[in-house]
């Protein structure tokens, strides 16, 4: 099958799998796996990340994105985070339950000597403790709304992500999302939705993506190429350079060894990209991704 | 053949302000003999013919912003870019409401207009006005998301040295390596989210050794712009922005350095 592509348009945001696939939690929904004890992906060092900071910058990059695995996992995180925002605007990518108090302030003095943002996004997956916890593990709940608070109270704004399964009603659900935050004392709550991506440990639960949902031209037509990352995004690992952060286990998106090696037309050929084109913005850090139907 | 300008007035972001846009048009010819409008000439305020018959009186050259485009092209929303639905609820009231009231004659007016003026500076330097990004009508270019070599790669696609812009409404200027500038004009349609009620505009200046600008506060009857949108039962949180000078809607695009700065 022949796949229709987007032509990659230059890089605008670099994504960087500093901290492997290591996690402390291990989500039921994880599109890449990541647990505690999984060593499959090394982490990149703070030096391999400087060096990758500046292959961004020569490109003209606008944002640098830090994942994993929990990117807090990483001995040298907050180092690497104020590398990062020395150069670019920077989002980081946490569960939010490893941001203690002595964390949060270093990060709170790198984003204030900073010309550029610093956003942190922190997942949670429901409104209530029972649902998120029985997504994300007992104890996730309380554990990543005291991180968010902390960054709250340093004035770090973070941006609570939630992937939605899509069976509710995403209006109301924002809206408890909203309430929870400000009886905790937000005074400005951000919340974000992202769709489920069925692969990794998704797949296992609800089933993959079959053939009848792949990506056709008429597909992409119908979404702006700005809104979709693999046009103007990369994610390096230390296993090579990908099309995009969510498709870092498929063969098949993986763009070479280099970044610069990568710039180039991925073609759109995974069932998850239907996901991102019905969707729309789905990384971006003010995106709603889950659409009304 | 292109115009030669040595300082120009910009401004962008009119949003229907035509007591604004009538304040600017008073004060702007004693700043700079060129004077140019970066689009968006509609949105949240009051009567927006006026602004648009203000606008084409006084032969402003005007760069189409996404408002203009949409509401000369008879599209369905804004196409402001905004991806969070708090912020497109806002967005479409304002845009039902200018686009109901903006007249048939100047909805063609607006799909008419440019989506880039270029010009030249006195040492020939390039100079392109454009509205979001040179790359994209409705591409926010806020300051905490802009590093240099971001704009330089931006300037360099657009084949440009001096790059102006509006459309989040928030001024900034930046200077680039090798005498290259961007500069942000901010809007004169709704104070810049500052707890201020004036609004910015900006006066470029390539006299000097290298490129800058000067941004000036807008003072104009705030008080009856907010007492007509009232009478024109445009929704309180859009007064409210009048009146304080703190933005209300449309928060969510808003980085989290400029989120900070603002009151919610």
């Amino acid at each position: 099958m022949n796949s229709p592509g987007r032509p990659f348009t230059g890089l605008d945001s670099l994504w960087i799998q500093a901290a492997g696939l290591a996690c402390n939690l291990r989500c039921a929904h994880c599109f890449n796996r990541s647990a505690p004890g999984n060593r499959d992906l090394p982490f990149l060092s703070r030096r391999e990340v400087r060096g990758l900071l500046d292959e961004a910058s020569a490109a003209g990059a606008r944002d640098i994105v830090l994942t994993g695995g929990e990117p807090f996992l990483h001995p040298e995180m907050a180092e690497i985070v104020g590398d990062s925002l020395s150069m670019f605007p920077t989002t980081v990518l946490t569960n939010g339950t490893l941001l203690s108090g002595r964390l949060v302030s270093r990060l709170a003095a790198a984003a204030a000597g900073s010309r550029y943002s610093l956003e942190i996004r922190i997942s949670l997956d429901a409104p209530s403790e029972e649902e998120n916890d029985a997504i994300r593990g007992k104890g996730s709940f309380r554990s990543a709304l005291a991180g968010a608070a902390r960054l709250e109270e340093a004035g770090l704004l973070p941006i609570v992500t939630a992937v939605r399964f899509g069976e509710d009603d995403s209006a109301e659900t924002l809206e408890a999302f909203e309430n929870l935050l400000r009886s905790k004392g937000f005074r400005k709550p951000r919340v974000k939705f992202l769709p489920v991506f069925r692969i990794g440990r998704e797949e296992e639960r609800s089933g993959g993506y079959g053939e009848p949902e792949r990506v056709t031209q008429e597909m992409l037509d119908l979404v702006g190429a700005s809104l979709l990352l693999c046009s103007g995004a990369r994610l390096v690992t230390a296993d090579g350079v990908w099309a995009c952060p969510i498709l870092m286990n498929e063969p098949g998106a993986r763009m070479g060894n280099v970044l610069a090696e990568s710039f180039r037309p991925f073609p759109i050929a995974h069932g998850a990209c239907t996901t991102c084109l019905r969707h729309g913005a789905v990384c971006a850090n003010a995106a709603i991704a889950v659409r009304e139907e | 053949m292109e115009r030669i300008t040595e300082r120009a007035v910009l401004f962008g972001g009119v949003y229907n302000n035509h007591l604004a846009l009538e304040a600017l048009l008073a004060d702007a010819p004693t700043r700079a003999r060129d004077i140019f409008c970066l689009g968006d000439v509609g949105a949240f305020g009051p009567h927006p013919d006026r602004s648009v018959d203000l606008l084409r009186e006084a032969g402003v050259p005007i760069v189409q912003g996404n408002y203009d485009r949409s509401v000369g092209l008879r599209r369905g929303d804004c196409a402001c870019g905004y991806t969070d639905p708090r912020d497109n609820r806002f967005a479409a009231l304002s845009y039902a409401y200018t686009f109901r009231k903006t007249s048939e004659r100047n909805k063609d007016f607006l799909a008419g207009l440019p989506d880039g003026i270029r010009l030249r500076g006195p040492r020939g330097e390039r100079i392109l006005l454009c509205h979001g990004s040179p790359r994209r009508q409705n591409e926010f270019l806020w300051e905490s998301l802009s590093p240099d070599p971001f704009l330089a790669r931006l300037l360099g696609d657009a084949g440009c040295d001096v790059l102006a812009v509006t459309h989040t409404g928030i001024p900034w200027k930046r200077r680039l390596a090798g005498g290259r500038f961007v500069v942000n004009v901010g809007a004169i349609g709704r104070p810049a989210n500052d707890g201020k009620t004036h609004v910015w505009y900006a006066v470029l200046d390539l006299s000097g050794e290298e490129p800058d600008a000067a941004f000036l506060p807008l003072p104009y009857d705030h008080e009856r712009l907010a007492a007509e949108m009232r009478a024109e039962k445009i929704v309180e949180p859009f007064v409210e922005t009048v009146e304080t000078g703190w933005w209300t809607t449309c928060l969510e695009i808003l980085p989290s350095k400029e989120r900070a700065a603002g009151r919610y």
